[in-house]
């Protein structure tokens, strides 16, 4: 029986997206099998970041609607064996699936994979609300931004009050340069406002954008950032969580500077 | 510059304003997500000082605030405070029974 783990932000534009895309990628690269659905009704954008654009042939909404069987519309990806892609809809489709409908489709999912991870739309409205449905586990995405943290602060709220207990936390888009130099809210920060624990922590990198415009995974290459994500994987299947420490590790030459206040 | 004094105090105010603004707001935030929360605070106030008051008819109010308050030895800072205004009548004289 899989996990069944939505990943979800409340705002738009933190990565959501890309951590699942490529958590999904580390996965089955760890001989997982996945499937990644992409729960943002109208607006899916999973299939492009992996480069599956173009093999996407039915969506969850021709399973409902019977025009497909529901292992027609999982898009395998090539590269990486037991990675599976399914698309809710390449269309607005508000009133086709439901919640009900949703988790049944990933109940049936969870038979035959280990995880589901579920890539839900921005906002806390009824795409949120289908999203969050099957999930006992959620995987909040947020920023060093104010506007994601606060965001964030409410998703949290209210899986809470949905039972969705299990709550971790990825923080996107980190520049610890900046961290170190005090012109960022910390790792620390965030930890201590929102109270969940950490998955892992993803530094803000150039690569991550360039691969995922060449719809290739950025994950599966050897820059930090991909081992960033291979750690957060990791750390979701053996249910590690991390510390703020264990990223603002400090070089013992800065050490020095710093005690000498240089 | 490698040996440069580094600049501290205009780096550090710009976290640490990001870190209050932040506080402030989520405050505020959980606060309006949970208003049943004030009401049950306020009617377990209400209680608790009546016991050791006769209070009035008039409303009470509770509400948070964010408030800048200066203790001993330290720098005002800019707190969130719960503030709970309770009319009373006048002090009870006996022990309550049944209060409410």
């Amino acid at each position: 029986m899989a996990r069944i783990i939505v990943v979800t932000s409340g705002k738009g534009g933190v990565g959501k997206t890309t951590v699942c895309a490529n958590l999904g990628v580390c996965l089955a690269r760890g001989g997982y099998r996945v499937v990644v659905i992409d729960a943002d009704n109208g607006l899916c954008n999973l299939d492009s970041v992996l480069g599956l654009e173009n093999e996407v042939m039915h969506t969850m909404t021709d399973v409902i609607s019977d025009k497909c069987r529901l292992k027609q519309a999982l898009v395998a990806d090539k590269r990486f064996p037991g990675l599976y892609i399914l698309s809710v809809s390449r269309h607005y489709e508000p009133f086709l699936i439901t919640r009900e409908k949703f988790t049944m489709i990933c109940n049936e999912l969870a038979k035959e994979y280990d995880y589901v991870l579920i890539d839900s739309p921005g906002g806390i409205e009824q795409g949120f609300e289908v999203a969050v449905a099957p999930a006992k586990e959620a995987i909040i995405v947020t920023t060093p931004d104010l506007c994601a943290i606060r965001d964030a602060d409410k998703v949290i709220y209210s899986l809470y009050q949905k039972n969705t207990s299990n709550v971790s936390m990825i923080i996107n888009k980190a520049d610890m340069t900046m961290m170190k130099n005090n012109q960022s809210i910390t790792i620390q920060d965030i930890m201590d406002m929102l109270s969940v624990p950490l998955l892992g922590m993803i530094p803000s990198s150039k690569e991550v954008l360039i691969y995922s415009n060449l719809g290739m995974a950025v994950s599966a290459k050897s820059f930090e950032v991909s081992r960033a994500f291979e750690e957060a994987a990791h750390n979701l299947t053996i249910g590690k969580r991390m510390s703020a420490e264990s990223y603002e590790k400090k070089g013992v030459l800065e050490k020095m500077l710093n005690s000498l206040g240089i | 510059m490698l040996f440069g004094k580094r600049e501290t105090t205009e780096a550090t105010s710009e976290k640490e304003v990001a870190k209050a603004r932040l506080h402030n707001i989520l405050m505020r935030d959980r606060i309006e997500t949970s208003r049943e929360l004030i009401g049950s605070v306020k009617s377990d106030i209400a209680m608790v000082v009546g016991e050791y008051f006769i209070l009035s008819n008039a409303p009470g109010e509770v509400y948070m605030t964010n408030m800048k308050r200066k203790l001993a030895g330290e720098d005002e800072k800019e707190e969130t405070v719960l503030v709970a205004l309770i009319p009373v009548e006048k002090v009870r004289r006996e022990p309550a029974e049944n209060i409410i």
